[in-house]
């Protein structure tokens, strides 16, 4: 059900996670995505994962919500794993299913799917983390402020950001419209969920248009309501959030330099013997 | 009272389609006053050009003919929008169309950041708006988890961040539950008696109008009767000729006095009939 | 002659999430052909869950569902068959309009059903004399109506699949009182020419009480009570506890009886509620 999904939600808290600067919450992913790019063995990939576990832990959102938003991804990573083990036919041969075929588990493609499947769950942690301890609005907001260089080509940033901040805002209230219609189609008898590809697209009409007509009149009514609040569109706002970044930001900042150095270090410069097998990806 | 005239209507009318010779008005020839401190509830059926009367308050509509002053200032010169908008509010049906942000806090500073206002002051006009309407422990929460009512009241915050000195609620409670509209109204009541905030409450439901100080009934987009919530109810086949009801306990209340018996004083509420009736039947024996 | 029978059953929301609820805990009751229950309960009681699974919308995590007998949920085609038996109006109808005409969009519903083009039209006809819609309206777009018009259009789409069993899920929500009594007419006349079980959840029980047969009273996703009218508003003080309302000539009453005046106690409306306080002041006078 569209409702169990858990990627993009928000956790109110008050770790030290939650109460970094918004701002430097982004960079930091951006970084460690990079990082993780980066990463070409098992040690300096430890490190970041164990990086994204402890952090998890620090930010105290429980493992059942992390596991459940992985979930959704499972499709991919096992998939992306098997490519993998298809694929790379470095290292010893460990299991040669087919004797006609050419192709064979190595000890490559074990190590490199192990490696891949690691790598992306380590990614979707720390997007997910970004995710969980950062409300919509301060998100948005960040954006809005690591993007205001671009008001200098005349691009409306704010306005942006405002739109960014309302779509994100009735996100949830859709999905449940979605499922409200959905289930009131059906109750009419309406079959959503069989016959072929054509069928099930023209099945949806029922969904999409009133789903369409409905947003129009919210759409109407929140332009009044925010007309209401003195929103014109070009105000000069404030905001009650100030940002600032802290002592706190510059010590996690050092700390992750520290991080990708050494697994720049690990992966570049230093051969370590755990990851034997060229890069594959 | 204070008897200053915060907002006044003189001769409203108002249509969808200006351009059109035989236009429809949603509102004919209104003409009210809204005073400091003033609890007004202003009675309708669907349809008949109540809502208008909320959207015409603030200058979101000017008026086609007749002029609205809010605090002397005329709605119709663009130069006040601001102005009266800080001065108006309104509070509107759907709960879920008037929440921008995701986050309750958030939500409540749009007003004030929208004005401009420096962030320090924002967050204690935010925190204490909050207060006002039962809803600060819920500062940090997701605004779509909240229930209806809960929504409404940080709507209401919304305004009150913006201080005010009126709120329209627009048939704030007409997509509420039972519970939700207990909720609304409280807050409501509270704003009016604890912090003077003059209020016009726009609604269908007969219930809610008894704590008014002032009734207006509008039908087919004109004012239909005037008075207090007590000479309003004893109109009964007026009401119905407006496509409304009289509350059950006025009913009762006039069914009992039709049968003889002398029940004390303006009956609105289920207290006011209980004790009036125990008081009766002491009497008599 | 017993038409729906919900046995033991239990349906939970978001399980794994913060946010998981139990909706429905072991829930069981039958419904007798005909009747029309009430259904009341504050919002997140679980009415909207237990409504849906009627006509297996959601399916039980665990217990049965039983239309005349067989279980709804046992295979494709006996769901089919409960969505056309069992028609569910959904809160604020009007808000899944969708086709280019009324007339197509009440006749969506028999459509599906697999129905021949004139039974179909006949049904489009029948469902507009149940609401009281125009026939000058059907090639009209839905989304030309008024707000009135559009509920009845709605309420006319589920009306035309004939169901055996009518849910509406708060019919009369956001109207005034003209439209909440038109609602009324419309369920009554679609009663009586059909004579379908009507389930009507609502937050009215002055409403409530002057139409129902039975009241089924959800709390915290468990069956609180479910009885006759007079049964369940007896119980006054149960029903404001779990934070409910009761008409208000029975709050007044139980209040009256409180202050210890002999008065009946089975009284759920205005003109009841009078003539027995008018009886019972007369005697006091004499």
């Amino acid at each position: 059900m569209i409702k169990d999904i858990t990627i993009g939600q928000f956790f109110p808290g008050n770790s030290l996670i939650h109460k970094l600067d918004p701002r430097a919450k982004i960079l930091l992913t951006f970084i460690f995505i990079i990082a993780l790019f980066l990463s070409r063995n098992f040690f300096s990939l430890g490190l970041l994962f164990t990086t994204a576990i402890a952090a998890i832990l620090v930010s105290r959102i429980s493992f059942r919500v992390i596991l459940k938003g992985l979930r959704m991804i499972v499709v991919l990573v096992v998939f992306t794993g098997i490519l993998q083990l298809l694929y790379n036919d470095k290292g010893d041969i460990l299991w040669k299913p087919f004797e006609q075929y050419d192709f064979a588990v190595t000890e490559g493609g074990v190590f490199s799917a192990v490696f891949i499947i690691f790598r992306i769950i380590a990614l979707i942690l720390f997007s997910s983390l970004l995710t969980y301890t950062t409300s919509p609005t301060m998100l948005t907001d960040a954006i809005e402020r690591l993007l205001s260089p671009l008001k200098l080509f005349k691009i409306n940033v704010n306005s942006l950001a405002m739109m960014m901040t309302i779509a994100l805002r009735f996100i949830p209230t859709l999905i449940e419209e979605i499922n409200i219609i959905m289930s009131a189609q059906k109750a009419r008898g309406a079959d959503l969920e069989t016959g072929s590809f054509t069928q099930r697209v023209k099945a949806l009409v029922p969904v999409f248009i009133p789903l369409i007509v409905n947003s129009f009149r919210r759409a109407y009514e929140l332009a009044f309501a925010m007309e209401c609040r003195c929103y014109t569109g070009n105000n000069k706002r404030t905001r009650m959030k100030k940002m600032k970044f802290s002592v706190r930001d510059y010590l996690v900042f050092v700390v992750v330099t520290l991080l990708v150095a050494a697994v720049i270090y690990t992966s570049y410069f230093d051969v370590y013997p755990l990851f034997i097998f060229e890069r594959v990806v | 009272m204070n008897e200053k005239v915060l907002i006044e209507f003189s001769n409203v009318s108002y249509t969808y389609d200006e351009e059109s010779a035989d236009a429809v008005y949603a509102v004919s020839d209104i003409s009210f006053n809204v005073k400091k401190g003033e609890f007004i509830v202003i009675l309708g059926h669907n349809g008949s050009g109540k809502s208008t009367v909320a959207k015409l308050s603030n200058a979101i509509f000017t008026p086609s003919s007749g002029k609205v002053f809010v605090d002397s200032m005329d709605t119709s010169d663009e130069k006040n929008e601001f102005l009266i908008r800080e001065k108006v509010g309104v509070v509107f049906q759907n709960p879920d169309n008037q929440i921008v942000a995701s986050i309750v806090e958030e939500d409540v500073a749009f007003g004030p950041e929208n004005l401009g206002i420096d962030p320090d002051i924002i967050r204690k006009r935010v925190d204490e708006a909050l207060k006002s309407v039962g809803m600060y422990e819920y500062r940090l929460h997701e605004t779509h988890r909240l229930s209806g009512g809960q929504k409404q009241r940080v709507a209401i915050a919304g305004m009150i961040a913006m201080q005010p000195q009126c709120i329209f609620f627009d048939e704030s409670t007409a997509m509420l539950d039972p519970q939700g509209r207990k909720e609304v109204m409280n807050t409501v009541r509270k704003l009016n008696k604890e912090f003077g905030v003059s209020i016009v409450f726009i609604t269908h439901f007969m219930e809610e109008a008894v704590n008014a100080d002032k009734v207006i009934v509008i039908n087919e987009g004109r004012i239909f009767a005037e008075g207090t919530p007590a000479e309003i109810f004893s109109r009964q086949d007026m009401l119905e000729n407006a496509g409304l009801d009289v509350p059950d306990t006025v009913k009762l209340a006039s069914l009992l006095r039709e049968n003889g018996i002398p029940l004390d004083g303006d009956i609105l509420t289920e207290e006011n009939f209980i004790k009036a009736y125990l008081k009766a039947v002491k009497h008599s024996a | 002659m017993v038409i729906l029978e919900v046995k033991n059953v239990s349906y939970g929301y978001s399980h794994g999430t913060p946010f998981e609820i139990m909706a429905l805990d072991n829930v069981s009751f039958t419904v007798e052909k005909g009747e029309l229950i009430g259904i009341i309960g504050h919002t997140g009681s679980g009415k909207s869950t237990l409504i849906q699974m009627l006509n297996s919308l959601l399916k039980p995590e665990s217990g049965q569902v039983l239309l005349e007998g067989k279980d709804i949920n046992a295979d494709k085609a006996s769901i089919k068959a409960a969505r056309g038996k069992v028609g569910l109006c959904f809160q604020y109808p009007e808000y899944q309009l969708f086709e280019e005409t009324c007339e197509k969009d009440i006749a969506f519903g028999p459509k599906n059903m697999g129905l021949s083009q004139e039974e179909i039209k006949e049904r489009v006809l029948k469902a507009c004399e149940f609401v009281g819609l125009d026939r000058s309206l059907l090639g009209k777009s839905p989304f030309d109506l008024s707000g009135g018009q559009k509920r009845k259009c709605a309420i006319a789409g589920v009306m035309a699949m004939l169901p055996e069993i009518l849910i509406l899920d708060e019919p009369t929500a956001g109207l005034d009182p003209e439209g909440r009594k038109e609602i009324f007419r419309m369920i009554e006349n679609y009663r009586k020419s059909t004579g379908a079980t009507v389930m009507i959840v609502s937050h009215s029980m002055d409403d409530i009480a002057r139409l129902a047969d039975k009241i089924l009273v959800m709390n915290k996703g468990r069956l609180a009570m479910y009885g006759e009218v007079s049964e369940v508003f007896s119980d006054a003080d149960k029903l404001i506890g779990m934070g409910l309302n009761v008409p208000v000539s029975t709050f007044i009453i139980s209040r009256l009886r409180a202050a210890g005046l002999d008065l009946a106690g089975n009284i759920f409306n205005t003109e009841e509620a009078a003539n027995e306080l008018v009886r019972y002041y007369k005697e006091a006078v004499k």
